[in-house]
């Protein structure tokens, strides 16, 4: 290796060199102090910058962008070519934008493949050089190819019926699974929340997961909702216990795109649960 | 049409971290990934299916942003103070000790010229390869390099004299947050 130039350092940082390539470089730098000290820029910003943001990919998205990619007009020819299902299914969803889609109907099926919404996300290997991302105790946490519930919000879709709030955990979330149903396609199971926060000011969410099978939960959509100030009294912390929560028709409509055939009955949805959400095997 | 506002609505979350390393602002991100999405939409014969959706948006999402600054520049107004004050303001998390890292951090940023600041928010904040970056800008992967590479070293020099500059401002905004 001649003269290692500054952009080979970097390209070594970012895990861009062959195997071949870095393991000369790392030859070089283990005799080389000055070596290692340019290189020292490009790990830490590697490093700060991906922590820097990290965060962001965690928040909740707000309803109004998923809204506006849900409402978004789309060219008559690039439709065409698509799915002659889209009129009916625009319909739908303008009206589940419009109004709430409690509870979803059987007329809701929709034969678009999703599957594909859970293959996106090839981040490569970038994680490797990453620490842990700071919110440890928060609801999601991000992997390599996409979000995953975690902590409270796992431990709920895990092992809650819909329509039963968890306890609060310690940041005061109490979490509610509201419905689950099949997906279309790959018989996966996926499940709506609602996020209920009892600390004051803090926001309520809604969202969407379905069960990988590996057990994690990943979210599909995750939204901040407006606060249902009305409903709230002095004495009023178990006030939603019967309600499910907050309307999210954005969360509603994702989850329209998704299901085959109507919401799992009580009966069948806890039998799944009971058996970690694995058909009964016979 | 469901499929692809589906991948769309997945794709959210990391259009948002795109769009919020651009602009440096919450808000303006936001609109960003609301225009990027709605271009998107409207232009949705122009995607060929099978490649990358998410090259697709980052594309249109920095074409929409570069038009931006670009007109935002010829009215003078380019990285204005405010809008690094904004950056240290604007995030609303609790005061961690890594406070003062991310405040320098987003700040250097923003100081970048637009044509670093891109490549920093493709390759360092969405890990998008140095190809991929190449062929999402059309521009050689010498250039994404070249570009990278002095971006990385001027936010390094202003990392590492942070501490003094950023203590002040950001602990003053520490304690009128206090209740």
């Amino acid at each position: 290796m001649g003269q290692v130039t500054d952009e080979i350092l970097m390209a070594y940082a970012d895990g861009e060199l062959s195997p071949g390539e870095a393991e000369a470089l790392e030859e070089l730098l283990s005799r080389d102090a000055t070596l290692r000290m340019r290189l020292a820029p490009f790990v830490v910003t590697r490093r700060e910058i991906a922590n820097t943001f990290e965060p962001t990919l965690e928040e909740p998205v707000p309803e109004h962008l998923v809204a506006a990619v849900l409402r978004a007009p789309v060219p008559a020819r690039a439709s065409k070519a698509s799915t002659p299902a889209r009129e009916s299914w625009i319909d739908r969803t303008l009206a589940a934008i419009g109004a709430t889609l409690f509870p979803h109907g059987a007329s809701l099926a929709t034969a678009a493949s999703v599957a594909v919404l859970f293959t996106a996300g090839a981040l490569g290997g970038w994680l490797a050089t990453r620490s842990a991302p700071p919110q440890e105790a928060g609801l999601i946490s991000t992997t390599g190819s996409g979000l995953i519930a975690s902590g409270a919000l796992a431990h709920a879709l895990e092992s809650t019926p819909s329509g039963t709030a968890s306890a609060a955990d310690i940041n005061g979330a109490a979490i509610v699974p509201i419905m689950s149903f099949r997906q279309a396609d790959s018989d996966g199971i996926c499940r709506e929340y609602r996020v209920r926060n009892t600390e004051q000011g803090e926001p309520d969410y809604a969202g969407l997961a379905c069960r990988a099978d590996d057990g994690a939960w990943r979210v599909a959509v995750h939204v901040e909702t407006q606060k249902v100030t009305t409903a709230r009294t002095e004495t009023g912390a178990t006030s939603y216990q019967t309600a499910t929560g907050p309307n999210a028709p954005a969360v509603d409509a994702v989850a329209d795109t998704l299901i085959s055939g109507d919401a799992l009955g009580r009966d069948e949805e806890r039998a799944l649960l009971e058996n970690g959400w694995r058909p009964a095997s016979s | 049409m469901d499929e692809i506002r589906s991948r769309m609505i997945e794709l959210l979350p990391r259009l948002r971290r795109f769009a919020f390393a651009l602009t440096g602002d919450k808000d303006k991100a936001d609109d960003l990934v609301q225009d990027t999405c709605e271009r998107a939409l409207a232009h949705l014969d122009q995607w060929k299916p099978g490649t990358s959706l998410d090259s697709w948006m980052y594309r249109i999402a920095q074409n929409i942003w570069v038009d931006h600054h670009r007109s935002r520049k010829s009215h003078g107004g380019e990285n204005t103070l405010d809008e690094v004050e904004n950056l240290i303001g604007q995030d609303g998390r609790s005061v961690t000790e890594s406070r003062l890292t991310l405040a320098a951090v987003t700040e250097g940023i923003a100081r970048l010229p637009a044509e670093q600041k891109v490549l920093v928010a493709m390759v360092c904040v969405e890990g998008v390869s140095y190809k991929e970056a190449a062929s999402i800008l059309d521009i050689p992967i010498g250039t994404v390099m070249s570009r990278l590479s002095r971006a990385r070293q001027t936010l390094y020099a202003s990392l590492i004299e942070a501490p003094q500059q950023a203590a002040e401002p950001v602990a003053v905004r520490a304690a009128s947050r206090e209740r």
